[in-house]
């Protein structure tokens, strides 16, 4: 805003040269501080190292978008223009062990991909989803990831950055898989492939020892399974019918979730 | 009184202190075994997201049950009394069902009796609201719609203080809170312009008097279960007592009540100046000298508050350069203080742990000393609950 405010007054270039500077500065200084690469987890002494990283990223963010919009520095090729940061991040947060950089990288990544992906965009944003692209799109992403989680535990590196690719994941698969579902793509497709991921997932929350995972598997199947039913039940138009059985469904059903949520433990076999 | 076992929900508050305390190194693995067996409590509490499972599927279970009970048991229109009734049933129903459930699964904090306890709170009021409903319009002479909801309001609070006690929850807690200061704003602004103009200050009393009752009278042996719930009043009516007279809220407020959107300035408006910056300040002092962590970080909170109001009313119109600054003033405040308490100082360190579970070195002993010999009735005297010594931040300042 100061910035932006004052900007007859200094120049477009001064600013360019500024963020640089800033952007620079911060990437030098926990060059400097931090503690030398490993493959495992690093236990951080100093606690602003982890924020100025965070600084740097940022700023290197909006140094990019400043020279984008100002002087068209990558013209129409948007797709160089994700993966430029999405790169410089990954490579950040396996240097620096810094699980909010990996989740831009990875966000940067699905941006590239052809979707806007956070956490919080993901569940409002069924809408993006239901354009039939979008869905394969994601679902390549996820399968990517997850082969990308496979490797990096054969070769040991940073073991402890499986739950942030994971989790990223589990909501695309299950999103995109549920709106496959509901666009009626396939249903002889979609339905084994909601099945096999929550089949997949079971076993990872077991490995994790993972409760988040768990809760996610009986939510995105139940709304799968829920939707599956009502969807063939509906074909056979006979609504009384269906309004008992409906009940008798939710009652049974949900009983039977909150058994294997209560009994969790001897779920995921802790 | 109340839906727990007592004498388990002690036991786990002994418990999370005692497991803080090994972790410091205050307790011996031997004597942290002895009173994890003096002090069991069998509670079934499972984690966040398992909850969270529990809380949504028995919620979808209930609201299943329900519609079918109502399905096979309904004929004819629904929307006449039989609705009043069907809602006092269903009300019971759910009632029995928390009471039953909780004490055969030993359930507590585990999302099944959240679900339980809201939809019954959630059923009473609505009876509640629908029974004066009826009554309203059976005399059709006399029917205001204002009238009708601070009814409501009023019959729900004492239910919802009964629940709030009875299920030893914080959600109801606040939610009591918050409908005793409307009922209370409500009766006073419309008691002509006197009670309008004395209404800040009644509200200001209010929430200072239950303040204090709950620092003085709240924090014993007896009522170590609620613990919780007097955290939330204490937060909240420190809150209320801020808030009734910011100049900002007090000058808005009484536009709204006016009807007049052009927000005149308010009588003995140079009060008003006064409290909204001191009051920030006091909680500040009280918190570094009393030690107590919730008054710190609301002062620190309210300051920011403060600041806004005066900056609303007498700008300089440069909002970007203040907000710059006020993010480099910050980040040096933020500094400054780490840097300060990096060793600790008057009680307050930077370490988190340290402050969020300040323990009293002499207690910590007492209770060994009683594990260790054994002594059945050793919760009477190892701890000292009494006037906020325990937990928020009643260090010693002997770590």
């Amino acid at each position: 805003m100061l910035i932006y405010l004052n900007i007859d007054t200094i120049g477009h270039l001064t600013i360019i040269a500024l963020l640089g500077i800033a952007c620079f500065a911060c990437f030098y200084y926990v060059f400097k501080k931090s503690e030398p690469f490993s493959f495992n987890k690093i236990s951080s002494t100093n606690p602003w190292n982890d924020y100025v990283l965070l600084l740097g990223c940022l700023l290197f963010l909006s140094l990019e978008t400043y020279s984008q919009i100002q002087y068209n520095l990558f013209g129409t090729q948007y797709g160089t223009a994700t993966i430029l940061p999405t790169l410089l991040f990954f490579l950040l947060a396996y240097r620096f062990d810094h699980k909010g950089v990996l989740s831009m990288a990875i966000t940067g990544l699905a941006g590239w991909a052809g979707i806007a992906v956070t956490p919080m965009e993901v569940i409002d944003g069924l809408d993006n989803f239901s354009d039939h692209t979008y869905i394969w799109t994601a679902l390549g992403l996820a399968c990517f990831l997850i082969t990308l989680v496979f490797v990096l535990q054969k070769i040991n590196l940073k073991t402890h950055f499986t739950f942030t690719y994971l989790n990223f994941a589990i909501h695309i698969l299950f999103i995109a898989t549920l709106a496959g579902l509901f666009a009626e793509l396939s249903h002889l497709l979609f339905i084994p492939l909601l099945l096999a991921i929550g089949v997949y997932y079971y076993f990872q929350a077991q490995k994790l020892a993972s409760y988040y995972f768990l809760l996610f598997i009986l939510l995105y199947l139940y709304i799968g399974i829920t939707y599956i039913l009502f969807y063939y039940l509906l074909k056979t138009d006979r609504y009384w019918d269906i309004i008992y059985v409906g009940f008798f469904y939710f009652i049974g059903s949900c009983a039977l979730a909150v058994f294997l949520i209560k009994n969790h433990k001897s779920l995921l076999k802790i | 009184m109340i839906l727990y076992n007592k004498k388990s929900l002690k036991n786990l508050s002994i418990l999370k202190q005692a497991k803080v305390w090994r972790e410091k190194k205050v307790l011996t693995e031997s004597a942290f075994q002895q009173i994890l067996e003096t002090y069991s409590s069998d509670f079934y509490t499972p984690n966040f997201f398992i909850r969270t499972g529990l809380f949504l599927f028995s919620c979808i279970l209930i609201a299943a049950s329900l519609g079918f009970i109502t399905l096979i048991s309904a004929s004819g229109g629904l929307l006449d009394n039989g609705l009043l009734v069907r809602l006092l049933i269903y009300a019971l129903l759910t009632a029995g069902a928390t009471e039953v459930i909780t004490k055969e699964k030993k359930l507590y904090r585990a999302g099944v009796d959240d679900a339980l306890q809201y939809t019954t709170v959630g059923l009473t009021i609505a009876f509640i609201s629908l029974f004066i409903d009826v009554i309203n319009r059976s005399d059709s002479d006399y029917y205001y719609e204002n009238d009708h909801h601070i009814q409501i309001l009023a019959f729900s609070l004492p239910i919802l203080l009964i629940f709030a006690i009875r299920y030893v929850d914080r959600l109801l807690t606040a939610l009591s809170f918050g409908v005793l200061i409307y009922l209370i704003f409500y009766l006073v602004s419309n008691t002509g312009t006197i009670g309008q103009a004395i209404c800040p200050f009644v509200i200001g009393l209010t929430s200072f008097l239950i303040y204090w009752f709950v620092r003085s009278y709240a924090y014993n042996e007896k009522s170590i279960i609620w613990k919780d719930s007097f955290k939330v009043v204490e937060f909240l009516s420190l809150l209320t007592l801020y808030l009734s007279l910011n100049y900002f809220v007090v000058r808005e407020l009484n536009a709204v009540l006016q009807n007049d959107p052009s927000s005149p300035q308010i009588p003995f408006a140079w009060l008003f100046y006064c409290t909204t910056a001191v009051i920030p300040l006091l909680y500040l002092y009280f918190g570094v000298t009393n030690k107590d962590r919730l008054l710190l970080q609301l002062g620190m909170f309210l300051v920011t508050f403060s600041v806004f109001t005066f900056k609303y009313y007498f700008s300089l119109s440069h909002h970007e350069l203040t907000i710059t600054l006020a993010g480099i003033l910050m980040i040096v405040v933020a500094w400054y203080v780490n840097n300060l308490l990096k060793t600790p100082k008057l009680g307050l360190t930077a370490n988190k742990d340290d402050l969020e579970n300040a323990l009293n070195g002499s207690d910590a002993e007492a209770l060994v000393i009683v594990e260790t010999m054994g002594k059945n009735n050793a919760q009477e005297d190892a701890f000292k609950f009494g006037e906020g010594e325990f937990g928020g931040g009643g260090a010693g300042g002997k770590f």
